[in-house]
């Protein structure tokens, strides 16, 4: 294959013609090496031919690169940039696929993942944790974290569901997501601070 | 027998809120007052694995890519992976 630099990438894409199909054709055969081999851990999760799903990763990625030519800002190699698009497009796909029968509602009851930010259940072990840091924790998650913050926390750090699965089942995006999260770590953060506790204090307290 | 049950159940809760809560407490320790969200960090995704793979230190160059990519499991797959691709591709 032979070496291009991003400004041959870039004009060899924008001309039509030969020109150009060769460039997709290279491009394409480059993203699916690449994709082939960084999935191989999702190939259970693919459940079909793989290598036929790859390639239409490559498709669906060939298009987004077209499409955002211009956005290149020639910051790394080209080859690197398309790559990423194309890691993006197929992870995107299979996460929804690894998570398609998953509720987050029962993610978080089940796994019991909720009743950790909640101080409200009742029980012998409960009275005597309240004395303690770990029942201090919980009610100030409780006090600083929205329900739509606890929740997400919840899937994400305790349920394991990728940020972006929760995302898709509270009506938002990942990056929006991520927003609100790190508003609640840095309310929590905040409020260790005004109450004057150092959180690797509180860690070597726990034990 | 019934009580030695519930008694180890118990013990495995409160172990797993033990491990959560710790968890939760070094994110907390760990955030930064102005985090990159997704999409900022995503954007210069390439650029921190070209510098990478050039041997260089791309979290001396972007730093808040490099807290990006600790808080956050989503896009540190999504970096993995390209790093896995370009590996392949370019050894």
């Amino acid at each position: 294959m032979e070496q291009r630099s991003n400004q041959e990438w870039l004009d060899a894409l924008k001309s039509p013609g030969a020109e150009r199909d060769r460039a997709l054709a290279e491009l394409r055969a480059l993203l699916v090496r690449g994709l082939n081999y960084a999935l191989r851990d999702w190939r259970r999760t693919a459940g079909r031919d793989f290598e036929a799903l790859a390639e239409d990763f490559c498709q669906e990625a060939l298009l987004r690169i077209l499409d955002n030519l211009d956005s290149f800002e020639g910051r790394s190699r080209f080859t690197t940039w398309a790559h990423k698009i194309a890691v993006r497009v197929a992870l995107t796909e299979l996460r929804r696929k690894r998570w398609q029968d998953v509720s987050l509602d029962k993610l978080v009851a089940e796994d019991g993942a909720e009743s950790m930010m909640s101080t409200d259940e009742a029980g012998p072990e409960t009275e005597a944790e309240r004395t303690d840091l770990m029942a201090w924790m919980k009610r100030i998650m409780m006090e600083e974290l929205t329900e739509k913050q606890r929740k997400a926390i919840a899937a994400i750090a305790f349920g394991g569901m990728p940020l972006e699965e929760v995302a898709r089942r509270m009506d938002t995006n990942r990056n929006a997501l991520y927003k609100v999260i790190h508003d609640g770590r840095v309310r929590l953060k905040r409020r260790l601070a005004r109450e004057g506790m150092n959180p690797q204090d509180i860690l070597e307290s726990m034990g | 027998m019934f009580f030695k049950l519930m008694f180890s159940r118990r013990a495995r809760r409160a172990m797993k809120e033990m491990t959560r809560l710790k968890s939760m407490i070094n994110m907390v320790d760990a955030t930064a007052e102005i985090e990159l969200a997704c999409e900022e960090a995503h954007r210069l995704l390439d650029q921190y694995a070209d510098v990478l793979l050039r041997g260089e230190d791309p979290g001396a160059l972007l730093p808040q890519v490099k807290h990006h990519l600790e808080m956050c499991m989503d896009c540190r797959e999504e970096f993995e992976m390209l790093l896995s691709a370009l590996r392949a591709t370019t050894g």
